[in-house]
């Protein structure tokens, strides 16, 4: 047997805590070991460390630190459990944003027209067009976007209310 | 007793009795390895309370053919990961000389130091993850590589790695 596969035995062992000479696998080794220094010298750190370990447990988790974690789970299951609501907030989202639309066109409309009014003489009109017609558009979007995203604030504050209180 | 994949189907279901059950049976375990693995015991509590928050908001989509324990360290050593990135980010910010050092890091921390976490706190993170799992834990190969979503031949060589880095530091201390 190599001194690599020796090596090898013997971490698993100290992994396993099966570092002792009554351990079968450390039987298994004996007659290696007890020629060869470097294993030897293996198995010497790997007990020394051991003994290290052995020396420190951390404290234990105070009783007070689980108590807050069941309870903040247990929110945090309540709020999964309550209903999902998401699918009714996305349409309340979306009336929102198509409620607004007709203000946003509106609002829109009037800047495209003042705009058009002024550069009415230095651009032809196709691209005024356009220009209006992006400019409505993405506006739209927009604004529809914002107010849509209210009910979606909303209903995510009200969920992150349930789970963190 | 009911096993710790019983408990988890009733969690799913949203039994928060059975949720108390498993923060019980399991919070000691995993403080333990999150102060080993992270070597502050205040960091632990906050991260075991997060754990379990994981653990609730993930219990629905909870694979039923896992075991238990593998996801819950999972978990847990993704959100210590997450905290070294953290505070990596301000070791960083204080080597730029953007914040002023106030606070020593874990492993400049030598009067409360015991010696065990001090070497493990050299260890590079993904080796001590391993290391704590196999040796503190007694998880075998097949629950490390499922809790860190990893092949069991990288366990392995985690394992040995970090043996061979521990032993590294004996002889130079």
């Amino acid at each position: 047997m190599s001194c690599d596969t020796v090596q090898e035995r013997l971490d698993e062992c100290a992994l396993a805590r099966a570092l002792d000479p009554s351990d079968v696998a450390m039987g298994e080794l004996r007659s290696h070991l007890e020629a060869c220094e470097a294993c030897g010298a293996h198995l010497a750190f790997l007990r020394a460390l051991r003994a290290e370990f052995a020396l420190e447990q951390p404290a234990p988790v105070r009783a007070s630190v689980v108590a807050t974690a069941q309870q903040r789970a247990a929110r945090a299951l309540r709020a999964r459990e309550a209903p999902r609501g998401f699918g009714r907030e996305l349409i309340a989202a979306l009336a929102v944003a198509v409620l607004a639309l007709p203000l946003v066109v509106a609002q829109a409309y009037f800047v495209v027209e003042s705009g058009a009014w002024l550069l009415a003489s230095w651009v032809p009109e196709p691209i005024l067009i356009a220009l209006g017609v992006s400019y409505l558009g993405s506006f739209a979007l927009g604004v529809g976007a914002l107010y849509g995203s209210i009910p979606l604030v909303v209903a995510w504050r009200r969920r992150a209310l349930t789970e963190w209180t | 007793m009911e096993s710790d994949e019983e408990l988890m189907q009733a969690v799913a279901r949203g039994d928060e009795r059975a949720l108390a059950d498993l923060v019980e049976r399991y919070a000691a375990r995993i403080h333990a390895f999150l102060t080993r693995v992270v070597g502050d015991r205040d960091d632990a509590d906050d991260l075991l309370q997060d754990t379990w928050m994981r653990v609730a908001r993930g219990a629905r989509g909870f694979d039923a053919t896992r075991r238990v324990r593998p996801w819950l360290y999972g978990i847990a050593t993704n959100l210590a990961r997450d905290l070294h990135r953290r505070r990596a980010v301000r070791v960083r910010a204080l080597q730029e000389g953007s914040l002023e050092a106030s606070q020593p890091q874990p492993s400049q921390r030598p009067a409360e130091r015991i010696d065990m976490r001090a070497r493990l706190e050299r260890l590079p993170e993904r080796l001590r993850e391993v290391l704590v799992m196999r040796y503190f834990d007694g998880l075998d190969e097949a629950e490390m590589a499922d809790a860190l979503g990893i092949p069991r031949g990288t366990v392995k060589s985690r394992l040995h790695g970090a043996l061979r880095a521990l032993r590294e530091n004996w002889e130079t201390t």
